[in-house]
């Protein structure tokens, strides 16, 4: 997945679940707690990104998600194994 | 023991006649009506198709994003609860002196069915995070108590459709036990989908009138054929005498008193004697330490079943005897339909707005009274309170469960 795929879906799967529009000039490397995504509105997002890209993230690979560009390392890596 | 008078200083209100404690006030006046006839479509296969529903649109005080987090019931309780607050003058109050009480009869089903769907059709991967959260029928006291910082306990009483009035007695007794100073309480209910209506049309409960859905709801007429669904919410900013004396708050009237009885009789089915629903009036008249000749009306739980009301009505007379014919009887249900948990607080809320102006609203529909129990009932338009006197009204709302509150208040 390129990463500007990986943004537009994270995109709307934030609008999703926060109702809110992120910023358009988003940097994958702000927290996720700046652009107002509490815990449980992230673990809504990657819920649905589990569920568009049928992958598992693992507890672990959760915990160490503070910004987008983490999550995109951690889902390219699962994709990258789903393939293998 | 009471050690604390307990005053009304904010009204919130949601319900299918209008959004605000202003707007549902003046349309319960005017006797409008909030029921109307859903599409197939919208029923989902559910042969009983009248529903009284909110106006989305004129859900002004909460956000888009607040709609997508939490349960509908949520929504409405939050849209009551800001109403309220703004109402009472936002309050400053030691947090640790504020609770919440709200509760809803089955809150959280609508999200929990939606889980159910979303897991038949996109596998367990389908399942949101926000499934629990949206789910725990204490969200809708949770919740409101996270925005108002309330550190004084967050309460969710549950019981059935007594369940907004249960919250409010519960509010009572911790305001005039010394526990808090204030306390925001009520009731919500949001459970207009297929699943849950197909259940109360199961126990054969709802109306079917959908030819004439202006006349659906008709409390204790003689041609009644059960309740019609509706949604909604009702908050109420309780609070001390001496806290309210002491912010100079306006007092908007006077919880003088709680009572709260239980049938222990049947699951759904009302004990026939009424004794149970007639208790719960005495007690809210002996916690206020006022007579039945001190009640001007009653703003009766009556949701338009054949027997819910015929018992009502029983204990109506046992607690008022020869004098019931000079108490003015009111049915909110008649208009809004019957909104579950929210029903006891939605008809507090109206019932304390009527008493500032002295007066009760009407209740449209009824038409021919039942033959046992003769009931002052106005259909044509409000009335205003009698003049021997009695100032005092109650507010009945009962459950299945065989759930019986009733709460007294006065005006200001």
């Amino acid at each position: 997945m390129t990463q500007d795929e990986f943004v537009s879906i994270f995109r709307e799967a934030a609008e999703r679940a926060s109702g809110q529009q992120l910023p358009d000039d988003m940097a994958l490397d702000v927290e996720l707690s700046v652009i107002e995504l509490d815990s449980l509105a992230q673990l809504e997002i990657v819920c649905d990104l589990e569920n568009q890209l049928q992958i598992s993230l693992s507890d672990q690979d959760l915990g160490a998600i503070k910004t987008p560009r983490d999550l995109y390392e951690a889902v390219g890596r699962e994709l990258a194994g789903s393939d293998a | 023991m009471k050690t604390n008078d307990v005053v009304v200083t904010g009204l919130g209100a949601v319900s299918p006649v209008g959004v605000g404690i202003e707007s549902t006030f003046a349309a319960a006046m005017a006797g409008s009506c909030g029921i109307q006839v859903i599409s197939e479509e919208e029923a989902g296969g559910v042969p009983v198709r009248l529903r009284g529903k909110v106006d989305e649109a004129a859900l002004k005080d909460v956000t888009d994003q607040e709609k997508i987090t939490y349960d509908r019931s949520v929504v409405f309780a939050l849209q009551a609860m800001r109403e309220a607050w703004a109402h009472a003058g936002q309050p400053e109050v030691d947090p640790t002196r504020l609770a919440v009480s709200v509760s809803a009869g089955i809150a959280g089903v609508g999200s929990l069915v939606e889980t159910h769907e979303r897991l038949r059709d996109h596998g367990a991967t389908g399942v949101r995070a926000t499934t629990i959260p949206r789910s725990m029928p204490n969200a809708v006291a949770a919740v409101l108590a996270i925005e108002l910082k309330a550190r004084a306990g967050t309460y969710c009483p549950i019981s059935a459709c007594s369940s907004g009035s249960d919250a409010l007695a519960y509010a009572y007794r911790l305001l005039a036990l010394g526990e808090a100073d204030i306390v925001v309480a009520g009731g919500t209910e949001a459970i207009l989908r297929p699943a849950a209506v197909m259940g109360f049309a199961a126990l054969r409960a709802l109306s079917r009138n959908h030819d004439a859905p202006h006349l659906a709801a008709r409390p204790f007429d003689r041609s009644r054929d059960g309740f019609v669904l509706g949604e909604g919410a009702g908050v109420l900013v309780l609070e001390t005498a001496e806290h309210a004396r002491r912010r100079g708050a306006e007092v908007l009237g006077v919880l003088r008193g709680v009572g709260v009885t239980s049938d222990g009789f049947h699951l759904v089915a009302p004990e026939p004697s009424g004794a149970g629903a007639a208790n719960a009036m005495r007690r809210a008249l002996a916690t206020s330490e006022l007579e039945a000749s001190d009640v001007a009306a009653v703003s009766a739980h009556a949701t338009g079943t054949r027997l819910g009301d015929a018992v009502e009505a029983k204990a109506l007379r046992a607690v008022f005897g020869e004098a019931l014919p000079q108490v003015g009887v009111t049915g909110l249900k008649s208009m809004v339909g019957h909104l579950v948990g929210a029903s006891g607080a939605v008809a507090a809320a109206v019932a304390v707005r009527g008493l500032r102006d002295e007066v009760v609203t009407p209740t449209p529909n009824f038409a021919e009274p039942d033959t046992n129990v003769s009931l002052n009932i106005s259909a044509d338009g409000p009335t205003a309170l009698p003049d021997n006197g009695a100032r005092a009204m109650l507010v009945n709302s009962f459950g299945f469960g065989g759930q019986n509150v009733s709460l007294c208040f006065t005006g200001s």
